[in-house]
């Protein structure tokens, strides 16, 4: 296999080129100098050091020391060095990034054929590839996590425990960042609390009388959860509204 | 060594502008204009007028060819446009239509 990237087709497009429009083909590409365009290339692209691109680059490999304002899109992998600067997204099975480069934008580490389906099953274990992560995936990922509730769980690659899905569960996507150190203790007051009437998120105050009535650590275990704490107090029940609680 | 070169194989959709010199074995869509040499490989392809200063073709031009020095073209060379440069070599086995005019 290195014997054939060996012999592919080199280009270099020289610190004194621009070309303006796009760049196809075969072969590897070497960008010194300007691309005022897209790159789709069935090769490596490496936007060296003073190469510009403006636009996309969708190739096997990309690597970036330069500037890149446009996605980077690679079916094998993205490498961005400490001096790159990217701006656009960037979607490929690998990424690696050094620490410096500067960029902005989407980073998903996923296979390109799966796409499609970014919250699927096939992508549970996949896409926490080995090499270097950068933690931006995860914490702009949990929105998309809804149906599949036991990814939510896991932050290593590790198989995901089925847990039974608890319609809480997807209300504490707010607190995306909190799945991975925090994830067993969300759990055990999500759980804990999912035997309760969902009253307590709209009125704190209602559900000191349905506290009782589940499981006995259902209090002490949402405590850290309402600051007050929750003692069998007089709730404000507006007019007419006792006789709908479903608790009673 | 040029400064840039483009392989067989790749396609550059547009326009490839120059501060030095090229070597093109692949395709250009468009314009290539270089301050510097142009050489046009065989099997290279170019859709639109080539001005360097000296051209040296041995692919296929559709287009004009302008060289502030000189312009050769080599055996397998076609071009169909015009030719404008102080000196110019067509060599046994090129193709050639259009004009010429070598400013004199």
């Amino acid at each position: 296999m290195s014997d054939e990237r060996n012999a592919r087709l080199s280009s270099v497009l020289g610190a004194a080129a621009v070309v303006i429009g796009n760049v196809n083909g075969q072969g590897d590409v070497e960008v010194r100098g300007r691309v005022q365009g897209n790159i789709v290339l069935e090769g490596r692209v490496l936007v060296a050091r003073g190469g510009i691109v403006l636009g996309s680059i969708e190739a096997l490999q990309v690597t970036v020391v330069g500037a890149v304002r446009g996605d980077l899109v690679a079916s094998d992998g993205v490498t961005i060095h400490a001096s790159a600067e990217v701006e656009g997204n960037i979607h490929a099975p690998r990424v690696a990034i050094e620490a410096g480069a500067q960029i902005r934008g989407h980073l998903r580490t996923e296979p390109l054929a799966g796409k499609k389906a970014e919250a699927s099953e096939g992508t549970s274990a996949e896409p926490r590839a080995p090499e270097p992560r950068a933690p931006e995936p995860r914490a702009s990922e949990p929105r998309i996590k809804e149906p599949r509730p036991s990814l939510e769980t896991h932050a290593p690659a590790s198989s995901p425990e089925d847990r039974p899905p608890s319609p809480r569960r997807t209300r504490r996507r707010g607190k995306g960042g909190s799945h991975f150190e925090n994830g067993g203790a969300v759990e055990a007051r999500s759980t804990a609390a999912g035997l309760e009437p969902p009253a307590p998120r709209l009125a704190p105050q209602v559900p000191a009388p349905a506290a009782p009535v589940p499981a006995a650590p259902a209090p002490t275990a949402s405590s850290p959860r309402d600051p007050a704490p929750r003692p069998p107090t007089i709730p404000t029940f507006r007019k007419g509204s006792h006789g709908h609680r479903r608790d009673s | 060594m040029a400064d840039t070169t483009i392989a067989a194989g790749l396609v550059i959709d547009g326009n490839l502008e120059s501060e030095s010199s090229s070597r093109i074995d692949g395709s250009v869509l468009g314009r290539v204009d270089a301050k510097g040499a142009v050489e046009l490989g065989p099997g290279s392809s170019v859709s639109s007028d080539v001005s360097g200063e000296r051209v040296a073709v041995s692919g296929h031009v559709l287009g004009n060819i302008e060289a502030r020095q000189r312009v050769d073209l080599l055996a397998g060379a076609k071009l169909t446009g015009d030719v404008r440069a102080p000196r110019l070599t067509i060599a046994d086995g090129a193709s050639f239509r259009g004009k010429v005019d070598m400013e004199i």
